[in-house]
């Protein structure tokens, strides 16, 4: 099946991870391939355009004698990414019923065995 | 390609954003490469796949976000539109080179024409002659036929008065009708089978300039 990550989803996961610790892009890049095929070059415009929407920051730190740019998630960012993580669930929930044919609580008659 | 031309190309294809942005999206680069290692330089590389690729991400969600620098300085290259330009040549060019190569194209032209129409006459005449042959073969029949009948008939009516000769009248005459008989059948067969064949043929002949053009197209 062909799974393409949408805008969307790829600024949710770029949240969800930035805000656990402040991290820098290689790191990102390589945390979130290491759950989903993400090319190298994918990251960075994400990254730029929740910088631009105030959703992340940046801080340089110099490490081993050269500058890495870190990103962390602002309280605006972090409003973005419970709602974000809220469609999720109610996204995940709705496919999961149609696909596995989940008996839920919604379903009005139990399913006899 | 190396690190260093890599980002240079890098810096170059962003030229077009302004300056903060440019030198932003380089430096993420830089780190990037700088975090790999030299081991893994020319992985990166690979991965990355061209430099101008990478801008191209770049320009395009920065176009997204930015309208008016976006009407100015960035404008997408559609796939159709690249293909239509590529493919055609604009109106006035063929004009030219049409009217450059006239003095060659005429005579040409008419040399071609008229092979075709010989062709067409040739061919036309063919089938003409082939009517006639038909129509010829038809009547000889027919005429066989009809002395065949007369030879039949005389015999018979002189059957009495010399039965020998008569005899023979009526068996040459059985004869030729007979052979007329296969005559018109042949004939009718030859007109029925052959004339929507050859019909169809010069048909082919004539759509196959056209059906040649519409396969190329």
């Amino acid at each position: 099946m062909a799974l393409p990550i949408s805008s969307g989803l790829m600024d949710a996961i770029v949240l969800a991870v930035v805000a656990r610790e402040g991290t820098y892009g290689y790191k990102i890049t390589q945390d979130i391939r290491q759950v989903v095929e993400i090319s190298e070059s994918t990251l960075y415009p994400v990254l730029r355009r929740l910088q631009k929407d105030h959703c992340l920051e940046t801080y340089d730190l110099e490490f081993q004698g050269r500058n890495r740019r870190y990103y962390r998630i602002t309280p605006i960012g972090q409003a973005r990414l419970s709602s974000y993580l809220k469609e999720w669930q109610e996204h995940k929930e709705r496919i999961d019923q149609i696909l596995f044919d989940d008996g839920s609580a919604q379903k009005e008659e139990p399913i006899h065995e | 390609m190396n690190k260093k031309e890599f980002l240079s190309r890098l810096r170059i294809a962003l030229c077009s954003l302004p300056e903060e942005e440019r030198e932003n999206a380089v430096k993420y680069y830089q780190e990037y490469f700088d975090e790999a290692g030299p081991e893994r330089e020319r992985e990166i590389i690979e991965e990355l796949g061209s430099p101008e690729a990478v801008a191209q991400g770049i320009l395009q969600d920065y176009a997204d976000n930015n309208p008016q620098w976006a009407s100015i300085h960035y404008h997408t290259p559609s796939p159709a539109v690249e293909e239509a330009k590529k493919r055609k040549m604009p109106v006035w060019a063929i004009v030219l080179v049409c009217l450059l190569l006239s003095p060659l194209l005429l005579p040409l032209g008419l040399i071609v024409l008229t092979i075709i129409l010989g062709a067409f006459g040739v061919v036309f005449g063919l089938f003409i002659g082939c009517i006639g042959l038909m129509a010829a073969f038809a009547v000889t029949a027919l005429v066989v036929l009809a002395a065949g009948l007369l030879l039949a008939f005389a015999g018979l009516g002189s059957l009495l008065a010399s039965p020998a000769a008569a005899l023979l009248c009526m068996g040459v005459g059985l004869l030729l009708i007979g052979f007329s008989i296969l005559g018109i059948v042949a004939a009718v067969w030859l007109i029925v089978t052959c004339i929507p064949t050859v019909v169809r043929w010069i048909g082919n002949l004539c759509r196959l300039p056209f059906r040649k053009g519409g396969a190329q197209s």
